[in-house]
């Protein structure tokens, strides 16, 4: 399949998992990938692997809680690449915590990467993906979906993240372009690997998000991304597609 | 690849794969087994229609693509010993059974007070006891192959929309019957969805007729800023989603609306 031939996409987190995966399967595709994430050797390894193999991608060191680097990032793509066609807000953090261990600035920085982060990103790509009717994917998560004990924060800014991407999808209704998300389930990252699960977690509650199936592979989000972000999906608009192995069925 | 499955999609993800799709004489059923055989696969198409189903079969003969093959079989799904004689006949034809996509239905609008009991019965018959028959017959055979099953639920189980009350009521009972089994099977190496289209040019949107002295004030959100989709684009969606590139969306109602449910 060749859906990405003379298309630019600006992904974020293409450090590790969904992000390295999307960017890895977008570049496949025939996609100009330009590559965002805070951790310059994980950037930097994804970005070899893509041009080793002859593919196209151009990382950038890039805090996306900076309102600043946002907007420079996004005129870097356009002037490495020529525009942008497709958006992905890929980068997030999660962590459990007790509601009385959040300090203010734990809430403050889970906001700035998974909600202020994907806003500001997307308010500066939205000209310039009018203008060569592109689409935007923001990964959301069954968190935003659902109420999971000790992941309050990250529950937030999830259902922040789908209803961001529905109203976003209703001001933009008349433009031809689509904003749309993807909600997926345990998907096996270093954000998950990295995730500690409380001492003294009520496993009981846990065990409402916890997936009778297999972890996802970020691959499989990859699929769904490349397909979401392709012509083949061009009556999916406002919509939120879980990805999660029956998690949310329940 | 047919100028039915609208943009060129070169793919053979479904050689090898038997399909049983109803509704298949028309609208979003044909452009589904059509893009399924352009992908390789055999169809064995359903449909109360038999000359729609001819015609399907020899647009089906004529295919570019990776070699499917449509097999045609009148069924009325609203009997579900039907249902079962069906399935089993297409076993019988075809050795397997991979997927089963749940396409068939009707539609109509009218005030509440003019509603019979027979309009109900038959919507429900339709709607709601054909998908549920068809999913039960096959499951053993869905569950032999690893295979998947998709519903087409409609954007109408989401909102409530004014002269659609049966319709609307079957839909949401096809999101929540796909929900639940997709539940009870969530520890079997098989996937059960829907896909929840809005407004779709097809006969059955077009032969839409509005109730008696419509208040229009009332369908205002179900009027979409965006031209009708094409049943093409919901056929797209079916054949990604029914591939092994959709291995882990399970229990998953996806809406196709054009952003109809987003507000």
């Amino acid at each position: 399949m060749n859906r990405y031939t003379n298309k630019v996409a600006l992904l974020t987190g293409v450090a590790s998992g969904i992000g390295r995966a999307t960017a890895r399967r977008l570049a496949a595709e025939g996609a100009c990938v330009f590559g965002l994430d805070i951790d310059q050797t994980g950037l930097a390894e994804t970005e070899a692997e893509i041009t080793s193999a002859g593919q196209q991608m151009s990382g950038r060191v890039t805090d996306i809680r900076s309102v600043q680097e946002c907007r420079a990032a996004a005129e870097a793509c356009v002037a490495t690449y020529g525009g942008i066609d497709v958006l992905g807000n890929i980068a997030g953090i999660a962590n459990q915590r007790h509601v009385h261990q959040v300090t203010e600035e734990d809430w403050d920085l889970m906001n700035d990467i998974n909600l202020k982060g994907v806003f500001f990103l997307t308010q500066a790509a939205l000209p310039h993906i009018i203008e060569r009717e592109g689409n935007i994917i923001n990964i959301a998560s069954n968190a935003g979906l659902m109420g999971q004990a000790y992941t309050v924060p990250y529950c937030a800014t999830k259902g922040a993240v789908v209803n961001m991407t529905k109203a976003l999808a209703m001001e933009f209704v008349k433009h031809p372009i689509r904003i749309n998300a993807i909600a997926p389930g345990g998907v096996d990252t270093s954000l998950t690997a990295n995730f500690k699960v409380l001492e003294d977690a009520d496993y009981s509650l846990m065990a409402r998000y916890t997936g009778a199936r297999p972890s996802t592979q970020p691959e499989q989000i990859a699929s769904l991304f490349a397909f979401l972000a392709s012509e083949e999906a061009q009556n999916i608009h406002g919509s939120i597609v879980s990805s999660d192995g029956g998690l949310t069925a329940e | 690849m047919s100028q039915a499955t609208g943009t060129a999609y070169e793919s053979d993800r479904y050689v090898g794969k038997v399909a049983a799709v109803t509704g298949v004489a028309s609208g979003m059923g044909r452009c589904i087994a059509l893009r399924l055989a352009s992908e390789g696969a055999t169809v064995f198409g359903m449909d109360i229609n038999a000359e729609g189903l001819h015609q399907v079969a020899a647009e089906a003969a004529a295919l570019a693509g990776a070699g499917g093959t449509i097999t045609t079989r009148v069924t009325d799904i609203a009997e579900p010993a039907q249902c079962r004689a069906a399935i089993a006949e297409c076993v019988d034809q075809h050795g397997r059974l991979d997927v089963l996509g749940n396409i068939a239905a009707v539609s109509w609008m009218k005030n509440t007070a003019d509603v019979t009991t027979e309009d109900w019965r038959q919507m429900f018959a339709i709607n709601v006891d054909g998908t549920y028959f068809m999913c039960q017959a096959a499951l053993p055979h869905i569950l032999a192959s690893e295979g998947n099953i998709i519903n087409i639920a409609s954007n109408a189980a989401f909102m409530g929309c004014a002269y659609l009350v049966p319709y609307c009521a079957t839909k949401g009972a096809v999101v929540q019957m796909t929900r639940a089994l997709a539940t009870e099977f969530v520890k079997e190496p098989i996937r059960i969805n829907a896909i929840a289209p809005g407004g779709t040019d097809t006969p059955m949107n077009r032969d839409y007729q509005l109730a008696d002295n419509t208040d229009y004030k009332l369908l205002k959100r179900s009027m979409a800023f965006r031209p009708l989709d094409k049943p093409e684009h919901v056929a797209a969606l079916f054949a990604f989603l029914a591939s092994a590139e959709a291995a882990n969306i399970h229990g998953a109602i996806i809406n196709a609306d054009s952003g109809m449910t987003a507000t």
